[in-house]
């Protein structure tokens, strides 16, 4: 288990690595910071006091070694908007992000797996035939239609919640239903074939020829067999959270990390957008690192594979 | 009364009829092997009997057991039989045992089903099972998953979990198709060591006559969702009154003897939703006559104890064959 983890998480630092490498390259090439502060029409000698300033007159590649030797002793530098500490900058919007996204993903969980499980319990039912055109549609519809969709009925129609800003919990609720809906459509797709897949192997005949009643099968053979491809889906789901926040928070002007990256990118605030993206890659990598771990704890086979074979 | 008795039972799964009216009996005890190509309904006779099969498929006919209808019966009496009574076992040893589980767990659930055994009687019972079919080192192998077993031996921890619930009768599905021959012979000698050991009954579902001519002293034929025929094992072989069983028989290499071309039969198994009228097998039958396309034959009674649903059999002449030993 120790060496399954290890060169997991090896494979994980060579992953942030490149994340991280490819947005400092795409960054600097596709659009000059210095022109884009200080204004199309400032003086010559200002952008060029602002590039010496940000060491933005250094050879690429000097910028990338000082850039990396920064990381490591944890300063990702300033925003140049505001000269501030980039990593406090995006540190400060992290409770808002995580005020939606936590209980989006709590949504995605607490009603995807539930609703695939019972769809394919109830296979070809109208219950079945009802979860999944919900999920089609909640999967096929990308978050900014729904999220209007959401603020027509709910903001404009009935005048219930908020369609915008940070005043009250009430602001969270639509948002968070968004985001909560595609993840569950998503995951109760995948989990409703991955349990109908286990209900069709051999054991589970054996658990029934055994004389185990339907639900002891179902609890005790059927859904642990199912969870270990479901567990893959949710953790691209809970990597994909960040990410997912850019569309939804930009959409209800909430204040989050996600629209604070819109914002920097469009500014080219750089160390602001890598200390954002650092940190996305990061969730990422962490929530492919549990799901490893996850893997390990639900699948034999997997722990087993790092040890001798048994003849 | 026969311990379990199967009378006119059918299967189908939407138009597709894939039993079509079987009548069979099985004696307390007694080692019955049913025969047939693949497809012709063997397996799915018993997973109908023990309410096996997906809610899809249309169940009808008779399955008594000690005089219990089975068919149509509520989880609360299937339940107990499943494993408790008639004990079932699979083609594929590797993908029938679940494999997040260890094995000891899986044959620990049957224990305390059946025989309400927990804790640590319960892992010394597992133990004692893995013990008696042939597992080496029962105690730290009662800890392995499936995978890290070989495909005999997971067919022996199979056999263990079938064994927990002490049932009256043992259907073995295939149980060797897919595993080397070598193995296929310890398996069959742990099964008839076991039935000597218990005086468990057992249902020896084949495709390969040689196998069930030695374990079972009758056989039942089947194709395309009938018994054809059924008799002693020694009267299958001596007298086979059905042109289907005599192709099986043809189609089987002898051990001893001179080399012979082997006769294979013309044709392949209908489709179940394309039934020929009359009997099933006339469009591959070598002595068809025309009346075999006009009426599915009823079985008829060749000899004692020997039915053959042929409109041609008729009763018994001296054997044109004798039984001889073949290994598959």
């Amino acid at each position: 288990m120790l060496h399954y983890l290890g060169t997991r998480l090896l494979r994980a630092t060579v992953s942030v690595v490149m994340v991280v490498t490819f947005v400092f390259i795409v960054l600097r090439m596709s659009g000059d910071p210095a022109v884009v502060i200080m204004g199309a029409d400032a003086p010559p000698e200002a952008v060029d006091a602002f590039r010496t300033a940000w060491g933005l007159d250094q050879p690429i590649w000097v910028q990338y070694l000082s850039f990396f030797k920064a990381i490591f002793s944890g300063d990702l530098g300033q925003s140049m908007r505001d000269g501030r500490d980039a990593v406090a900058v995006v540190l400060e919007r992290v409770p808002s992000t995580l005020a939606l996204t936590v209980p989006a993903f709590l949504l995605n969980v607490g009603i995807g797996i539930p609703a695939g499980v019972y769809a394919a319990l109830h296979r070809n039912t109208a219950i079945d035939r009802f979860v999944m055109v919900m999920a089609v549609t909640g999967f096929a519809m990308p978050s900014f239609i729904l999220a209007m969709l959401l603020v027509l009925v709910f903001s404009v129609n009935l005048g219930w919640l908020p369609s915008a800003g940070q005043d009250s919990w009430l602001n969270a609720i639509l948002p968070i239903v968004t985001m909560g809906f595609g993840g569950a459509a998503l995951l109760a797709r995948f989990t409703r074939s991955a349990m109908l897949e286990v209900l069709g192997q051999s054991y589970i005949r054996t658990a029934s020829a055994k004389g185990l009643s339907w639900s002891a099968v179902v609890w005790r053979h059927a859904l642990q067999n199912a969870a270990i491809p479901t567990v893959t889906i949710i953790g691209f789901m809970l990597g994909g959270l960040v990410a997912g926040a850019v569309v939804v928070e930009s959409v209800f002007s909430w204040p989050g990390v996600g629209r604070l990256l819109v914002v920097s990118v469009s500014n080219r605030d750089l160390a602001v957008v890598q200390a954002i993206v650092l940190m996305i890659a990061l969730t990422m990598v962490a929530a492919n690192f549990v799901v490893d771990i996850l893997y390990g704890l639900l699948d034999p086979k997997m722990q087993s594979q790092t040890r001798p074979a048994r003849a | 009364m026969a311990f379990v008795q199967i009378r006119d039972m059918s299967v189908a799964f939407g138009s597709a009829p894939a039993l079509r009216g079987i009548s069979l009996s099985v004696e307390r005890g007694e080692a019955l092997g049913l025969v047939g190509e693949s497809g012709c309904g063997k397996s799915i006779t018993w997973l109908a009997a023990l309410g096996l099969l997906p809610r899809s498929a249309k169940v009808g006919g008779s399955v008594l057991l000690d005089g219990v209808e089975l068919i149509g019966a509520s989880p609360s009496v299937l339940e107990p039989v499943r494993g408790g009574r008639i004990a079932m076992i699979f083609q594929d040893p590797a993908s029938s045992l679940n494999p997040v589980h260890r094995i000891g767990h899986q044959i620990a659930e049957a224990l305390a089903l059946h025989r309400g055994l927990t804790g640590a009687p319960a892992r010394a019972e597992v133990i004692r099972l893995l013990d008696q079919v042939g597992i080496p080192d029962a105690k730290t192998r009662a800890n392995a998953y499936p995978h890290e077993l070989s495909g005999g031996q997971n067919q022996r921890v199979m056999i263990a979990m079938a064994l927990a619930g002490e049932p009256e009768l043992l259907v073995a599905d295939e149980p060797t198709t897919a595993l080397d021959v070598t193995i296929q012979a310890q398996i069959l000698d742990l099964l008839g060591t076991i039935r000597r050991d218990t005086s468990m009954g057992l249902v020896l579902i084949s495709h390969d006559l040689g196998v069930v001519s030695e374990t079972c002293s009758r056989i039942a034929v089947m194709y395309a969702g009938r018994i054809v025929e059924q008799a002693e094992s020694a009267a299958i072989f001596a007298n086979p009154s059905h042109p289907y069983t005599r192709g099986l028989l043809g189609a089987m290499p002898p051990i001893s003897g001179p080399r012979q071309k082997l006769v294979s039969i013309p044709g392949s198994v209908p489709e179940a939703s394309r039934m020929p009228q009359g009997c099933a097998f006339a469009p591959r039958c070598s002595e068809a006559i025309a009346d075999c396309t006009r009426v599915d034959p009823a079985a008829v009674t060749v000899e004692a104890n020997h039915l053959a649903a042929c409109i041609r059999a008729t009763p018994a002449k001296t054997g044109t064959r004798t039984p001889e030993r073949v290994l598959a």
